[in-house]
């Protein structure tokens, strides 16, 4: 019917429109920052000041600051959402699932800007006399461990990553196990296994989706930009000990933008953004087919 | 025959380990919240809810702009963003034979995980700047008597970029909810020889009536609280809303700027926005939730 034809058009019409916009993203973000490219090359990534006032413009420490938050973030998230995705998933009582899981997901509806408040007015200062006082005064003999701790900085802003990604990497192994075959952990328990038993078979035969997971989790970290902004602290330069003070990616975007001191300097801040995109875009892209290719395989080994 | 106790022992340490998981990761979500309600209470006033804001230390500061403004960011962005997703929706679920389908799918669920903040300088350099009419030859775009330029920090950029945050999330959850219409009901009313658009409007998203309007809330409660887009497009404002191509006020940067200043009574106001604002989000996760589906299902 002609309708239908129309119809179909304009919704093909609307979806390309859309691919397109992505497109366009990445070319503009390109455009924007490529002034900033043929002047520095390959010592904006590689330089290590950054000083708009004489405009020199090197992210190495920002990109290293960036990694480092992530990585501490990944450290305390990852086993916590297993052990909660299991928990959800098979400790629960059917009754109690719902209201459970939508406790974890709140944790995601929380904006990010209310955790930076939080994370600036009372999870720093707290940290700072009740954890890195006593943990400095204890083990003032490792070096990355040394150095003033002021509550903010490169650790304060893991942790408070670590609780933001936590409720994203929980969903998708959450689903994961509740996609998995029954069979699998029939077979585990009529052969006796316990729980823990059954949790560590589930997680083998989830070994992809939650590679997946947790690149996703690295993803959203790595571009998460209010909450890190009003933890970090803020300052140039390589950090030198998990309680310095630090920048990432997003955050210098932030703090930065609003009091640029001249063109150049937002340029500068435009490839910031680009080199976010291309990390976050190489990250979500490997995750998604990874999520595609175990689905599928569950898929496969239902029917 | 009797169980070797070591494995039960071991057993009953991985069960309270997953139980202590939890409960640790539900400490940071009260702790938040019991903060909120606190700090935002005890600030609270009703001449905040009222009155324009004034500048630290100037008794009678209200954040009355920043509630108008958000209000109104979300308002135009659903005008964009809804019927976008929703159409990129139907598209995902009803023509599942159409080639473009995966594809489509992929962008939307990559464009769902991209940070916000790069959205944010993406319309900070299409429109703010204007640079996608450099990328047309022309320095603004004309229909009619209406022109389009660079746009400078406006309300209308900042609409746009929530916009683009919520066609993902719409058009996601909008496909889950029509994949769930029973396909018999769509045959049924094929087989009565209604057309295919017919069917898509009349029997399947009024069959999906209700996840429709949870996937519009779902989006709603996460563009309302987004601030780093907001910081690169809208840039903020102290005053009332005047106009759609001037700067505006936001709650969530509200939020930022007075969290970040060294001023108690600021701190104070960004602790009562925060609490307008969990409490807005929270009313749509929960409560509307409750509602729709007491008022909807079927």
């Amino acid at each position: 019917m002609k309708g239908d034809y129309v119809f179909l058009y304009i919704l093909v019409f609307l979806s390309l429109f859309f691919i397109s916009i992505v497109f366009l993203l990445g070319f503009e973000l390109y455009q924007g920052s490529s002034q900033i490219f043929s002047i520095y090359g390959i010592n904006f990534i590689l330089g290590s000041v950054w000083d708009p006032v004489k405009n020199i413009y090197g992210i190495a420490p920002i990109i290293v600051g960036s990694f480092l938050t992530c990585l501490i973030a990944l450290i305390l998230a990852v086993p916590i959402s297993l052990l909660v995705a299991y928990f959800i998933s098979d400790l629960t009582p059917a009754k109690l699932k719902p209201f459970v899981s939508s406790l974890v997901e709140l944790l995601a509806a929380v904006p990010s800007v209310i955790y930076g408040l939080w994370g600036l007015l009372v999870l720093a200062p707290f940290l700072r006399s009740n954890v890195y006082l006593p943990l400095q005064k204890t083990f003032y003999f490792i070096p990355i461990f040394q150095g003033a701790s002021t509550g903010y900085g490169i650790l304060t802003a893991g942790i408070i990553l670590a609780i933001m990604i936590l409720p994203t990497i929980t969903s998708i192994i959450r689903e994961a196990i509740e996609l998995l075959p029954l069979q699998i952990k029939e077979a585990a328990i009529s052969l006796g296994a316990f729980r823990y038993q059954v949790a560590r078979i589930i997680f083998i035969h989830l070994k992809l989706t939650i590679i997946a997971a947790i690149i996703l989790g690295f993803a959203r970290a790595f571009g998460e930009a209010m909450a890190v902004a009003m933890v970090i602290g803020g300052k140039h330069g390589f950090p030198v000990s998990i309680f310095d003070t630090g920048y990432t990616l997003p955050s210098i975007i932030v703090n930065e933008f609003t009091e640029a001191v001249n063109p150049l300097h937002y340029d500068a801040l435009i490839a910031v953004g680009f080199i976010l995109f291309i990390i976050a875009l190489l990250n979500i892209v490997f995750a998604r087919l990874l999520i595609y290719r175990s689905t599928r395989f569950f898929k496969l080994s239902i029917t | 025959m009797r169980i070797p106790s070591l494995r039960r022992f071991y057993d009953l340490i991985f069960v309270s380990i997953c139980v202590i998981a939890f409960i640790l990761a539900m400490i940071p979500l009260a702790w938040i919240l019991i903060e909120i309600i606190i700090n935002g209470i005890s600030a609270f006033s009703i001449q905040l809810l009222t009155n324009l804001p004034r500048p630290a230390g100037v008794p009678g500061g209200g954040i009355a702009n920043y509630i108008q403004g958000t209000i109104i960011l979300v308002a135009i962005a659903s005008l964009i963003g809804f019927p976008f997703g929703l159409f990129i929706g139907v598209f995902l679920s009803e023509f599942k034979e159409h080639k473009l389908v995966p594809i489509v799918r992929f962008f939307v669920d990559v464009f769902a995980e991209f940070p916000s903040i790069v959205i944010g300088i993406f319309v900070y350099v299409i429109l703010v700047r204007g640079e996608i009419f450099e990328l047309f030859g022309v320095q603004s775009i004309c229909i009619g008597a209406i022109c389009l330029g660079p746009m400078g920090f406006s309300a209308l950029a900042g609409s746009i970029s929530l916009a683009l945050l919520m066609i993902p999330i719409v058009s996601k959850s909008v496909e889950e909810s029509l994949n769930l219409v029973p396909v018999s009901i769509k045959e049924a009313a094929l087989a009565l020889g209604m057309s295919r658009w017919r069917t898509v409007f009349s029997i399947s998203i009024s069959y999906a009536r209700t996840g429709i309007l949870l996937a519009y809330i779902l989006a709603l409660s996460r563009i309302a609280g987004e601030a780093a887009p907001l910081l690169l497009t809208v840039l903020g404002s102290y005053y009332w809303f005047s106009g759609l191509f001037d700067r505006i006020g936001a709650l969530p940067l509200a939020i930022f700027t007075y969290g970040i200043s060294p001023f108690e009574d600021l701190r104070a106001q960004a602790w009562v926005a925060s609490l307008l604002l969990i409490l807005a989000i929270l009313f749509l996760n929960i409560g509307l939730k409750i509602l729709i589906r007491r008022r909807f299902a079927w």
